[in-house]
């Protein structure tokens, strides 16, 4: 009985977080839901139960060729993080207090600068009279400049400079929970560097690895910006669609029903995630 | 032949020097235990052993082959961690079998040898359990298994009972002694815990601020510690700075703040101030009023401890010397009759007093 | 105009939160705060010189003239968020007195009735102002016109003919409008069939077969500003008014009217339905079609509606407009068939990018 009630004091805690996240998220849900049902012709936007919108995103033959692009785009961009951050990350783990400060700042910087600045910034370096190009010419190793940007490479680039926190940061904190002398243990058994990370290190901090895989492959489920930027618009993702048909077609019943796909596919994305987490670090 | 060999080991960290050219060989079958306070090296030297560290100079050698710029993986040592270090995200099996695996053996071969060494340790029917699920106890001997599993040339042991209690330590004591001896394997151990040393070891190195302040059999290092540091160590509490007064062929004449004692101990020189030390347990009370001549002092019980099997009383001397004495909790001893306040005369036969 | 997406996306969401409360907020509520002030008018100002020009033009002079109060809400770039001021308009309150409407918006506005109608009697001005730029909503006032720009130091000889941009010597060197994809679709058609319509697959195989010479698709004129400046590029479809400002800054760019024609917009200024302040807004209408601000935007390099401002020749040739054998060659498009195609068209452009 008591402990019934101490459950329910716990939930009383949570009751502003609940009514901000009604308001901000759920009702929003609810009115995006409702609005995808609606009818949009002639410009005119109709409430009912109509399902032309859902028939046009799974049947016009290019949103869900754009979904699925923009997945692939996101699967690309979480592979770049994983490969990239994780040495970042056992770097981190090995270096002093001084050395880790630097590092975490480094990772964090792109996040303290505004979007524009970060994009100009890689036009200048990758662009085609960029500093990359430039050099590459002036060595004679290239005749003609590579195309290092307007495309998904680009895109996956800038991408991954911004996103690489969210990778780098649990990583780091799943390798901080583990026991340097398990790898120690592993080497004396007989373990290659190699191995001790692959049997030991790397098991130990799948649950800082998948929340990372989460955060970074849902941050660019939603990235919209950068490909118009980087990607020169010919990377196209879904958030991009989305706005582009709100923006320029007034069409919110479309782009309502287009949100809640891409919204339900970040909630799977969650919720295949959180499996991985709990049975992974059990394994 | 031997199985360990360190040869001037000398690890620095900057300006701090953790290990200071240290020598040590463990053979055949020994059991040698690094004992010292934290701080004194002893991890440091059985990290250098394991791999774990480089030494700053000087030799490691491993069944008489050269290892110093070998890394653990080539070097075949049973580690055990102060905390296990089991892998947690695999099972005992697993865990046991690990060292066969990154040898690439068979994986039947595998299986017959853990189960070999699990039923050995006494684990067999935990197999399959998860090091979370398993007890204190049980974790020290999965990670005794594991370690003992590689057949290495030498067991080296990392404070492996400080996450036990009282009890089952003392039953890991015997446990772990009594495998090691049955396989024949050198073992290096490293302690805090004097109990614990004097208890397992053939031998002793007892360690201060990097180098080797005492080596010997477990009697040699508690009953003739060489320096103070080893005795205060090693538990003993009646330690003074005395004056070598006269030197005769029975022994030597002493003074502690003026008050005399005989001793003969064989390192007295005379004129020279040393270090005395006087056991506890050799302290004799002698009854009221008697006096028996220039042996017997005259003292005020200051405390008493009562510990169980025996009684430990703090003795006020004169020229403010205190003085611990252990008695036998027996019926009979005069010791255990004692009231604080109360005036006593001690005897302290020569061969209880030895200079360092 | 790229700092617009990034606003935009923001807006996105206070629009659906705009759209939540105008179901959850009782009707009450969202008229208490609708008390208005009859000496103060909300406009929307674009960032960058235009908006500049707006100040101290059209803006502050009226303000000193009529001793008010303006308050702005600055737009990245030139468009409107009419899908988010239709929300407004439905919850009873636009954010302004005021809007700039593009063509298609002004056929959507009309639709959905979210502008007032003012009649002509509302602006005495209006009699100076040629009648085709006058609309049922408000006066047209921004003219600016489409056509070809280039660097003069890599195209020569000058392009005179929209082609230009599939010359297989500018490889890698072209890039073609995004942020309207309308207009550089009707360009494609004037360009290989002489007329505007339909936008279909032959459209599109001339987009394909202009690829190889793409770098990149811009959303924005200070995109493809920078794609000039950082050396990207070396022609474009651009607006005359941006080329004027990038050459009066030393880079070697050039605007032509392509031969096949070109295209000439305008934006209608009208009053959005329940504004606070209507009264003011026309007031402020009738005072930017008069005489002296039309001038100022005659100095500024963008065309006049007003029948009374002359040109000098300088003036006339960056203006465009000013000359009727140019005027001739501005085509006539139907932007109630934009708006209707958009949405084909964009299905159509997407599946051409993916491609």
């Amino acid at each position: 009985m008591s402990d019934a009630n101490q459950k329910f004091k716990a939930w009383w805690l949570l009751s502003p977080t609940l009514l901000l996240y009604s308001l901000t998220f759920l009702l929003p849900v609810l009115l995006l839901v409702v609005m995808s049902f609606a009818k949009f012709e002639n410009s005119v936007t109709e409430f009912g139960f109509y399902l032309g919108n859902y028939r046009k995103v799974f049947g016009d033959g290019i949103t869900l060729l754009i979904f699925w692009r923009t997945v692939k785009l996101s699967v690309y961009i979480t592979v770049a993080c994983v490969v990239l951050g994780f040495p970042v990350a056992m770097v981190m783990r090995r270096a002093g207090p001084r050395g880790r400060l630097w590092l975490l700042f480094f990772i964090v910087s792109p996040l303290l600068t505004s979007i524009i600045v970060r994009n100009v910034a890689w036009v200048l370096i990758l662009g085609r009279s960029g500093i990359i190009n430039d050099t590459l010419r002036e060595w004679g190793l290239i005749a003609s400049p590579l195309p290092l940007m307007y495309n998904s490479f680009g895109v996956v680039l800038a991408v991954v400079h911004v996103y690489m926190s969210f990778m780098v940061l649990p990583i780091y904190g799943a390798l901080q929970a583990i026991n340097p002398s398990t790898e120690e243990a592993a080497a004396s058994l007989g373990a290659s560097p190699l191995r001790v990370f692959w049997f030991v290190t790397l098991p130990q901090s799948l649950p800082g690895l998948a929340a990372g895989c989460t955060l970074v492959f849902i941050l660019s489920m939603g990235v919209y910006l950068t490909p118009v930027i980087m990607g020169g618009n010919f990377v196209v993702t879904l958030p991009m669609l989305i706005t582009d048909v709100v923006r320029n077609q007034y069409n919110w019943p479309t782009a309502s029903a287009m949100s809640l796909m891409l919204l339900v596919a970040i909630g799977a994305m969650v919720l295949v995630s959180s499996v991985v987490q709990k049975f992974g670090g059990r394994h | 032949m031997s199985d360990v060999e360190i040869q001037s080991a000398v690890k620095k960290y900057g300006r701090f020097t953790a290990v200071d050219s240290l020598d040590l060989t463990v053979s055949g079958g020994e059991f040698v235990t690094l004992l010292g306070p934290s701080g004194c090296g002893k991890t440091t030297t059985l990290r250098m052993v394991g791999g774990f560290v480089r030494p700053t100079s000087g030799r490691i050698r491993i069944s008489d082959e050269d290892v110093t710029d070998k890394p653990p993986q080539k070097r075949k040592v049973g580690f055990v961690f102060q905390n296990y270090a089991l892998f947690p995200h695999m099972d005992v099996a697993r865990n046991v079998g690990f060292g066969l695996r990154m040898a690439n053996r068979e994986r039947s071969e595998r299986e017959k040898r853990v189960a070999e060494i699990l039923s050995m340790v006494r684990l067999g029917h935990l197999s399959d359990r998860m090091p979370s699920q398993l007890s204190g106890g049980q974790q020290q001997r999965v990670a005794l298994a594991r370690a003992l599993i590689i057949q290495p040339s030498v067991l080296l042991l990392d404070e492996p009972f400080g996450a036990l209690d009282k009890q089952l330590r003392d039953h890991m004591r015997v446990e772990l002694r009594e495998l090691q001896r049955s396989l024949g394997i050198s073992t290096l151990f490293v302690t805090h815990d004097q109990d614990e040393a004097l208890s397992m070891s053939d031998r002793i190195v007892v360690m201060s601020e990097g180098k080797a302040a005492q080596l010997g059999s477990p009697s040699e290092i508690y009953e003739r510690p060489n320096s103070k540091f080893v005795a205060e160590f090693m538990g003993h509490s009646n330690i003074f700075d005395c004056l070598v007064e006269d030197v005769s062929k029975d022994g030597a004449s002493i003074s502690l703040n003026g008050v005399g004692f005989f001793t003969n101990s064989p390192s007295a020189r005379k004129g020279s101030r040393m270090t005395a030390m006087i056991r506890p347990e050799n302290i004799e009370f002698a009854d009221s009023g008697e006096k028996r001549g220039d042996a017997t002092v005259a003292a005020t019980v200051a405390g008493m401890e009562y510990l169980g099997s025996t009684v430990q009383v703090t003795l006020s001397l004169e020229a403010g010397i205190s003085l611990v004495a252990r008695q036998t909790n027996t019926e009979s001893a005069t010791g255990s009759k004692l009231r604080t306040g109360q005036n006593v005369a001690v005897r302290i036969p020569p061969e209880a007093v030895r200079l360092l | 105009m790229i700092k617009q997406l990034s606003i935009s996306r923001r807006r996105a969401l206070k629009t659906t939160a705009a759209a939540a409360g105008a179901l959850a907020t009782p009707y009450f509520f969202v008229k208490a705060h609708a008390a208005s002030d009859p000496k103060v008018l909300r406009l929307y100002n674009f960032d960058g010189t235009l908006g500049d020009f707006y100040t101290e033009h059209w803006y502050n002079p009226f303000r000193d003239k009529f001793d008010m109060k303006l308050e702005f809400i600055r737009l990245k770039g030139s468009r409107v968020p009419l899908e988010k001021v239709q929300a407004q308009i439905g919850a009873g309150q636009p954010e302004t007195d005021l809007f700039p409407l593009h063509p298609d918006q002004l056929i959507f506005a009309k639709r959905n009735n979210l502008a007032m109608e003012i009649p002509r009697s509302a602006i005495p001005e209006y009699d100076n102002v040629y009648d085709e730029f006058i609309s049922d909503y408000g006066p047209c006032l921004v003219l600016w016109s489409y056509g070809l720009a280039y660097d003069t130091e890599a195209v020569s000889p000058a392009p005179t003919s929209w082609k230009a941009l599939w010359d297989p010597a500018y490889a890698g060197r072209v890039a073609l409008n995004e942020a309207l994809k309308d207009q550089t679709l009707q360009m494609v058609n004037l360009a290989f069939k002489g007329q505007l319509y339909p936008v279909d697959d032959e459209t599109f195989s001339h987009l394909s077969d202009i690829r190889p010479n793409l770098v990149a698709l811009w959303s924005s004129g200070a995109d493809a500003e920078q794609l000039f400046r950082n050396n990207e590029i070396v022609m474009t479809p651009f607006w005359n008014g941006r080329v004027t400002k990038l050459k009066s800054e030393g880079l070697p760019l050039e605007f032509v009217v392509p031969d096949e024609g070109f295209f000439v917009r305008c934006s209608v200024y009208g009053i959005p339905r329940n504004a606070r302040n209507p009264e003011m807004a026309l007031e402020w209408l009738n005072f930017v079609c008069g005489h002296d601000p039309q001038k100022r935007m005659v100095e500024f390099g963008y065309g006049t509606p007003n029948k009374l401002v002359e040109h000098t020749p300088e003036q006339a040739k960056a203006v465009i407009v000013a000359d009727p054998e140019v005027v001739k060659k501005a085509v006539a498009e139907d932007f109630t068939h934009i708006l209707d195609n958009n949405a084909a068209w964009t299905d159509m452009w997407n599946k051409w990018k993916a491609s």
